[in-house]
């Protein structure tokens, strides 16, 4: 069934990120264009505006993919006997693949564009900031195409909340009671989110075990914003998930498992279909 | 399937009844036409059995892709392709791709067109096509002649017969009795929340009725 998702809803995805793709590439032409010629700092600079828009589209694309992910139109799928969980279902394959699927074709692009932008001018490429090259694996090396998941993880888990809180607030009748559960669901699985990343990170930030956080991982907000990013080697993308951090693997599971279990007891909508 | 059959079928908006226990049982083949005025709650009887409108209290023997809904108007989003409908109905229902591609050809329908720039007549040749192409064991339709011209009124009514015999339930929720008289098995009349008795059509005739008659007793 997920499957079949996929193939209806594939397009508006496709174009979606082929957009985004083509914005990406007129933008860092144009920027590259307007310094050409000019001196070292200059084109340096230019270089570094053009590197900080595609991380700026690295934000916008998947909060892009996620409000395509809640506001698609889905109401066929029940004409045809399509339960409410695996059209969530399939509405979350949807997003974790076309996010990581945009984000390792612009990380993609990013290394061409470090490798078009620089030829033969390593002078200009020691002057720009290898901070705002987050997204080049010239710069970092393959490994860090593990961001485009991990990015499509926190998408997924975003997803996942939204999914929670519509849950809840489908059942009370009255206006202020479902602004008030979701406003609790909200906070509360903020709370839960930070305690997860919180415990991820420590022992990375403590111990520097390399086994618990990747080297030259990209670190999500809260780490960072906790001190993390003191360490020169790492990054910080907001949307990213330590994702091969045993703690937060850990904690996502839990958090799934409560989040089955919340949708199981409080249930999807009345009279659903039962499947066949 | 033996028959077709919802029993107690409760809706209300707000403090408003609109449909108070409705109950029927149809057996496979027959033709059943659910009669009534407007806003007697046909459409939301129909919403509720193609599994639109979840929110009712009672019980339906069939659901989901076992039953094809013909809408009064399209359920999917305007911006797609015809096409791309065609490939929907073949993913998630057992569909007859070959027969509605062979009556889409009779129309000035074209398969790259979107559905936004067909008119509601076409949109609605559209809707009759998808759904009565499904291998279904019941088939629900509502007014399925309203912005149609002539000519498709009479495929709409050639292709009921053609597969009237056929081991499912066609249930019609139409003002359009006369062009549905000689299709009807059964009919029913919706009024006041409740349907009337399943009354056999060939039992009117006997008494020398014609389908219109026993209507216009009903509602009165």
């Amino acid at each position: 069934m997920i499957r079949k998702i996929f193939l209806t809803e594939w397009k508006g995805y496709a174009l979606a990120c082929g957009a985004g793709l083509i914005v990406c590439l007129l933008a860092a032409a144009g920027i590259s264009l307007a310094g050409a010629g000019a001196a070292d700092a200059v084109r340096a600079d230019h270089a570094e505006y053009a590197f900080q828009f595609l991380n700026a589209v690295s934000y916008a694309m998947p909060a892009v993919l996620l409000l395509v992910a809640i506001f698609s139109f889905r109401r066929y799928y029940r004409l045809a006997g399509v339960t409410e969980e695996k059209i969530m279902q399939g509405a979350l394959f949807n997003l974790f693949a076309w996010t990581t699927i945009f984000l390792a074709a612009l990380m993609l692009f990013a290394t061409f564009f470090d490798l078009i932008v620089f030829a033969g001018a390593d002078a200009v490429r020691g002057q720009t900031s290898p901070q705002c090259m987050l997204l080049s694996l010239r710069e970092h090396g393959a490994y860090r195409l593990l961001f485009a998941p991990s990015v499509a993880v926190t998408v997924s888990i975003l997803y996942m909340i939204y999914d929670f809180v519509r849950v809840a607030v489908r059942r009370p009748k009255f206006l202020v009671f479902k602004v008030l559960i979701a406003v609790v669901c909200v906070l509360v699985l903020a709370l839960y989110q930070y305690t997860v990343y919180c415990m991820a990170m420590v022992p990375g930030v403590l111990a520097d075990a390399a086994w618990l956080v990747p080297p030259d991982s990209v670190l999500p907000v809260v780490p960072a914003w906790a001190g993390s990013w003191q360490d020169a080697v790492k990054d910080v993308h907001f949307l990213a998930s330590p994702v091969l951090n045993l703690f937060f693997i850990a904690g996502e599971l839990i958090f799934i498992v409560l989040y089955y279990g919340f949708v199981r007891v409080m249930g999807r909508c009345k009279n659903e279909i039962k499947e066949s | 399937m033996k028959e077709y059959a919802f029993n107690g079928i409760k809706k209300a908006y707000g403090k408003k009844e609109i449909l108070r226990g409705v109950t029927l049982c149809a057996e496979t083949g027959s033709f059943v036409g659910i009669l009534g005025l407007n806003g007697a709650g046909k459409t939301t009887l129909l919403n509720i059995l193609g599994n639109v409108d979840r929110n009712f209290e009672g019980e339906i023997s069939l659901r989901g892709s076992d039953v094809a809904y013909m809408r009064t108007g399209m359920v999917f989003p305007e911006w797609r392709r015809v096409k791309e409908l065609l490939a929907f109905y073949d993913r998630f229902y057992k569909f007859d791709r070959a027969k509605a591609e062979s009556m889409l050809e009779r129309t000035s329908i074209r398969k790259n067109a979107r559905l936004r720039a067909l008119s509601a007549g076409m949109q609605r040749q559209l809707n009759f096509i998808c759904n009565f192409c499904v291998d279904s064991q019941v088939l629900l339709l509502d007014e399925p002649l309203t912005n149609l011209d002539l000519l498709f009124r009479g495929v709409i009514v050639d292709s009921l017969i053609e597969r009237a015999l056929e081991e499912r339930v066609i249930l019609v929720a139409t003002h359009e009795i006369k062009e549905f008289e000689n299709l009807f098995t059964h009919v029913t009349v919706l009024k006041d929340g409740m349907l009337g008795p399943l009354t056999d059509v060939e039992l009117l005739r006997g008494q020398g009725k014609s389908v219109e008659e026993f209507y216009g007793e009903s509602v009165q």
